[in-house]
């Protein structure tokens, strides 16, 4: 059976393994503490087939499925490991999502060496976790879904700790270096660069990366400061385009740097939780093509995002969430227009979230969004996104349930 | 001026409402520790210290709920326990930690440091758990 259609059925299964095994809490087989979780999402639109086929009608988009297990010998060495199955829309995949030996010499080192769950933000790491937070989706736009495979994990190294800083309170760090997996062809991303543009890509290779995670609590009670950033070095894109009419021809985005960079703000108090996150994303690379003839053509592109994000855990079952959140692909004004110029390149995504748990161990969570502009369309969320003259408001509705143990 | 510095000491920690009121670090009875500091506690509670300065591996135990629990949780880690559990569940499913011992209640986390070399726990203050090692906080 091809595995678009089989994944379904083993995510579905799990999921309703998940439901009856999650009655108890974590396993412990032979010292092997096991603990996993599965999600089923169901959303529609109005006006666009966003993230699946959501146009006017209810699409079951999401299925995620994890399953994790970790050993701790007696000489302090951790080794674990994590699988993750997902269908998002068109893509689905079963991938290792984190695998490695972990040591912590003193509470100022640790180091990790396999693969490692990548920081991004506040919530990078955590994206997959709807156990920990109240939205079913974070802000679409600052942790897009579709980049999940090049933003989520690291093979390599990750030394981590935390620095007390005295009065001035404490400093934990992760920092990471390795290299990611390849894109291939039937990628969210590629899919939707397929579609949209006149460029056609099968690969992307990643290359080499390297970043820094620092979260500074402050002294101030529930006040902590983040800063991230990772850079890819070396990454190359294949494919085919066609530029100016002329038929498609080999195309390579060659020498591709890309920084990631995010500074955020998180306050909790009693039971509010408030959140702001600014991210910066710079993409430099090199245009090769016999179409452009023998000089690399020079590209870079600047993309913004930003949000402010407030939840409310009212009872001890329900919890309450806003946010507004911002995205700019052309901050310079320097990418072509699809139609509406003001809203083509740009995107307001307005949320209100609700989350209740049924159990312990069972979420249900209701999210409706509002969004004004296409930025987030165009990305590869809508492929059969109509391009100029596209209607650039709409509104997205997510029900979403997750069991985990 | 000592007995004064230490009556004034014990009248802010009444006023305060201090730690030491409400719960006390217990550990196994092999562990050389006799005292750890505040930041110790936090270090040993959010996980960023997995093992003893004197050698063996630290094996966490957490109340699941209850006074005790969450005033330890809000005085060492400035958290409280929906948001420590959520915390230690981000650890768990990103693999950085594996989730520390559940008790129910204290005779549960007390019967397990008791019997786990290297355990480390709290209980409310006043109580005399058997078989276990009161660390005092320095």
């Amino acid at each position: 059976m091809p595995t678009h259609r089989l994944l379904p059925k083993l995510i579905r299964a799990g999921f309703g393994a998940g439901v009856i095994a999650s009655a108890a809490h974590a396993y412990d087989v032979a010292g092997i503490s096991i603990h996993g979780s599965a999600s089923l999402q169901a959303a529609a639109s109005d006006n666009h087939d966003f993230y699946g086929a959501t146009k006017e009608k209810v699409d079951l988009n999401v299925a995620e499925l994890t399953l994790n297990g970790t050993y701790r010998f007696e000489n302090g060495i951790r080794v674990g490991a994590q699988g993750y199955a997902y269908r998002y829309t068109r893509e689905d995949g079963i991938v290792l999502d984190w695998a490695n030996l972990d040591y912590s010499f003193a509470p100022e080192f640790g180091l990790r060496a396999g693969r490692v769950k990548r920081p991004l933000g506040l919530y990078g790491e955590a994206q997959d976790l709807d156990q920990v937070r109240t939205f079913a989706n974070l802000p679409l736009a600052f942790y897009p879904r579709y980049l999940r495979t090049i933003t989520s994990y690291t093979d390599g190294l990750n030394p981590y700790g935390s620095v007390g800083l005295g009065s001035a309170g404490s400093l934990d760090y992760s920092a990471h270096v390795g290299t990611a997996d390849t894109l291939d062809a039937d990628s969210l991303v590629l899919q939707g660069y397929r579609i949209l543009g006149n460029e056609a890509y099968d690969s992307w290779n990643i290359g080499t990366l390297a970043g820094i995670h620092l979260s500074w609590s402050t002294p101030v009670d529930g006040l902590r400061a983040v800063y991230s950033v990772t850079r890819v070095f070396d990454g190359t894109v294949t494919g085919v385009g066609n530029f100016g009419g002329g038929g498609f021809l080999p195309v390579i985005n060659d020498n591709m740097q890309t920084d990631f960079s995010t500074v955020s703000l998180e306050y909790t108090k009693n039971k509010w939780l408030f959140a702001g996150e600014l991210q910066w994303l710079s993409l430099d690379f090199d245009l090769v093509s016999p179409a452009l003839g023998a000089t690399p053509l020079h590209q870079n592109i600047d993309l913004l995002y930003y949000y402010l994000m407030t939840t409310y855990q009212a009872t001890d079952k329900l919890g309450l969430g806003v946010y507004a959140s911002f995205s700019d692909s052309s901050p310079n004004n320097d990418l072509p227009e699809l139609g509406d110029a003001d809203r083509s390149n740009t995107s307001q995504d307005y949320a209100v979230a609700a989350s209740y748990s049924l159990t312990d161990w069972w979420l249900l969570k209701l999210e409706y969004h509002h969004i004004i502009g296409l930025d987030i369309v165009n990305q590869g969320a809508d492929f059969n996104f109509t391009g100029p003259g596209a209607e650039t408001a709409y509104n997205y509705v997510v029900v979403k349930t997750t069991v985990s143990f | 001026m000592k007995r004064f510095l230490t009556l004034l000491a014990l009248a802010c920690a009444a006023v305060c409402g201090l730690r030491a009121d409400d719960a006390v670090f217990i550990a196994h009875p092999d562990v050389k520790a006799e005292s750890l500091t505040a930041a110790e506690a936090k270090a040993i509670l959010l996980g960023n210290q997995t093992s003893w300065s004197g050698g063996g591996n630290l094996k966490l135990a957490v109340l699941t709920s209850g006074p005790v629990h969450e005033s330890v949780l809000r005085t060492y880690t400035e958290r409280s326990a929906d948001q420590f559990e959520k915390y230690w569940k981000k650890l768990v499913f990103t693999g950085k930690g594996s989730l520390p011992e559940q008790a129910a209640d204290e005779a549960a986390i007390v019967a397990y440091v008791a019997k786990t070399p290297g355990a480390f726990g709290y209980v409310a203050a006043g109580s005399t758990p058997a078989g276990v090692k009161v660390l005092t906080i320095r």
